[in-house]
């Protein structure tokens, strides 16, 4: 079974800002919601919209609509606050408002009640190849038939007390991409074209450090699929979310149609890759 | 579909738990309904309106180093890979992955620093202690494994959601063995947020109690090691069980709180049975999440009468957090070590505390000694705050 992207969005936090982005969650009461919650369920928002208006999808019923998100800081600015609320105050009753958004999956908890989406739900954690495990996740699923569509998430926020502050990195943001995720077949069935195809997705892991061993296991897992299809000119492994760069090439397929690709990422430890293929007749 | 996919079984368990590290200290406990909820040491809870929790008295050695719960997660993991007998030259490390199912995961590690200073700031080791994605990859560097690795949280449902997502890498052929679980260390800030809605037991978790008043955190680790039966059989390993199906579902109703029906929950338990190809009939065991909380209990108990209709006065349903706490990420792995020696021996370990039956809850709970009975196959519940909802079906050899 192949899954293709049928709709993709990102965004970032200053763009919450925006009229047209911030009509996007009016009426809703998120004033005590954390901003990566905020900026996930818009994002997830323009997601849906973006599909609806490719493809004219797609509308399934909220129990069969999964969500998946992958971070590494959802909640920890919230956590800390929590901690250091209680922790100064003379009784610690800290603001019972402030707990649930001190959590992992409150990004995806939100989504699931405001979208909503009530299939699959998870939050997963693996430096930037996590966006990959999340795309992996919701392929089972739709695989699996436990779901018909899904959000497939990258929700990250810069933390003062997280490695990339203290390892000087300077490349996550605060920001999220979503993609609509859904069986190819159901798409075509509809007179739609996915705009990205997704291929095959690997990930590996090294013990000792050694992530260039790591990257080229997963790499030849990943190309096991489509072998020397795959255009060669492949990304290099980088830190930047793999949602992030797919939400990019699902809305430039035109332009950027070469036949399969792959896509990289990588930490000191953990590398994955996914192989792509853009579909020139599903490009907005 | 289910029939056609490898049969997933258990080859090896390891637990960390407030009833002892090991898998016979832990099961000694449970059986003898010992209750290892008692006053917490670590840290300050004077102003806390209980002072109780069940903590590991027993921490590894280096756990002062960086976090305790990938501390708890290794020595689970690497206590299940031994049971296992999951040698280099049993099964390549390259085709080993790691799963742990987290709700808090390293944040604790912050909590010691802002101890230290308000105002700190981590230098680049505490930083990558404090990177989530270390409760996989500390088991998986010390055990030396290769595969895929990735932290999964799903709230308090994360050690099932990691239990099925190594049953799907290796239906998957993603990996050929996966050590999977879940590990979680009481935070003090999950301390303040539970008191904060006025969950916190006093003394003890009543799980469907009349009088039950809340919940007691706690923490630990327990591990499973995860083949495809035939791997399994072929290289002579012992299997403690099968894993016969999952589901993940969001309740989609609240934050914090259930629906009051328990739709996500009677939807989860139905496509987790429906996945393992197993009717409602089938069950011979439910291990609940039973939090000893008014709201969750009564709700539970009515989703599980909802799937078992009159079976559920014959089913017998524990719940382990009345011995060792919300374990929080690790609850549901240690859920499933208990529903795996449940199956072996055939003995349900009782819920401790109980005095008065709730009318609300009217289903068939274990209480005061364990109960002998056959189980072939043994549900476990685990409910998330978020609404994350996990179910596995698990099953005899």
């Amino acid at each position: 079974m192949t899954c293709g992207v049928t709709g993709a969005a990102a965004l970032t936090g200053l763009e919450l800002e925006q009229p047209a982005i911030a009509e996007l969650l009016r009426g809703e009461r998120l004033r005590s919601v954390s901003l990566e919650s905020r900026l996930l369920l818009a994002t997830a928002r323009l997601a849906l919209r973006d599909a609806h208006t490719r493809t004219g999808g797609p509308e399934v019923d909220p129990d069969e609509l999964g969500v998946v998100v992958a971070t590494r800081h959802a909640g920890l600015h919230d956590y800390v606050e929590l901690f250091r609320e209680g922790s100064e105050a003379e009784h610690p009753r800290v603001r019972p408002a402030k707990g649930p958004q001190s959590g992992f999956t409150a990004p995806a908890a939100y989504a699931s009640i405001l979208l909503p989406a009530a299939g699959p739900n998870a939050t997963v954690s693996n430096g930037p190849v996590g966006g990959l495990d999340a795309l992996r996740y919701a392929a089972d699923r739709l695989a699996a038939g436990d779901a018909s569509a899904m959000l497939v998430c990258e929700d990250e926020i810069t933390s003062e007390l997280g490695p990339d502050s203290a390892l000087n990195r300077e490349d996550v943001r605060q920001r999220a991409a979503v993609l609509v995720l859904e069986r190819e077949s159901a798409v075509r069935a509809r007179g739609a074209a996915p705009s990205v195809l997704l291929l095959r997705v690997a990930t590996a892991f090294s013990p000792t450090g050694e992530v260039a061993d790591a990257q080229a296991r997963a790499d030849d897992e990943a190309l096991a699929v489509s072998g020397n299809a795959v255009h060669s000119a492949a990304a290099p492994p980088e830190r930047t979310g793999v949602v992030v760069r797919l939400a990019r090439a699902a809305r430039h397929t035109q332009r950027a149609s070469r036949g399969p690709q792959l896509l990289r990422a990588s930490d000191g430890w953990s590398a994955g890759a996914a192989v792509i293929d853009p579909q020139p007749e599903g490009g907005c | 579909m289910p029939t056609q996919q490898p049969t997933i079984v258990v080859t090896g368990i390891g637990v960390c738990s407030p009833l002892g590290t090991g898998v016979d200290a832990f099961w000694r406990g449970a059986l003898d309904g010992a209750v290892a909820t008692r006053p917490l040491t670590r840290f300050d809870t004077a102003r806390l309106s209980s002072d109780r929790g069940g903590e590991i008295a027993q921490t590894p050695a280096d756990a002062a180093n960086g976090s305790l719960a990938a501390r708890l997660a290794e020595e689970a993991a690497t206590h299940a890979v031994d049971d296992a007998g999951l040698s280099a030259a049993a099964v390549a490390p390259e085709r080993v992955g790691v799963c742990i199912g987290t709700v808090m995961a390293t944040r604790p590690t912050v909590e010691r620093w802002l101890r230290r200073d308000p105002l700190a700031r981590p230098d680049a080791r505490d930083a990558e202690w404090a990177d989530p994605a270390e409760m996989s990859r500390a088991p998986a560097r010390r055990l030396g494994l290769a595969g895929p690795n990735c932290v999964v949280a799903t709230g308090c449902a994360a050690a099932n959601s990691a239990i099925a997502w190594g049953a799907d890498a290796l239906r998957a052929g993603r990996a050929d063995a996966m050590v999977v679980g879940g590990a979680d260390e009481i935070s003090q800030a999950m301390l303040m947020m539970f008191d904060s809605f006025g969950l916190l037991a006093p003394d003890a978790v009543r799980p469907f109690d009349r009088d039950r008043e809340g919940l007691l955190l706690g923490e630990g680790a327990a591990a499973l090691v995860l083949e495809r039966e035939q791997d399994a059989r072929a290289r002579g390993a012992r299997v403690h069980g099968q894993i016969l199906g999952w589901a993940n579902v969001a309740d989609a109703y609240h934050l914090t709180a259930p629906h009051p029906d328990g739709r996500g929950a009677v939807r989860a338990m139905r496509r987790a049975l429906a996945h393992a190809d197993v009717e409602a009939g089938a069950v011979d065991h439910v291990s609940a999440h039973g939090t000893g909380t008014v709201a969750n209990d009564a709700v539970e108990a009515h989703a599980i009468r909802e799937l078992l209709g009159g079976k559920s006065d014959e089913v017998p349903v524990t719940a382990l957090k009345s011995l060792v706490g919300h374990a929080q990420g690790a609850a549901s792995a240690l859920e499933a070590v208990a529903c795996l020696l449940t199956i072996r021996d055939g003995l349900v370990p009782p819920i401790a505390n109980h005095e008065t039956r709730d009318p609300a809850c009217d289903i068939d709970i274990v209480t005061g000694s364990a109960r002998a009975v056959p189980v072939e196959v043994a549900l476990s519940n685990a409910f998330g705050f978020g609404g994350n909802i996990e179910c596995v079906v698990f099953g005899a050899p």
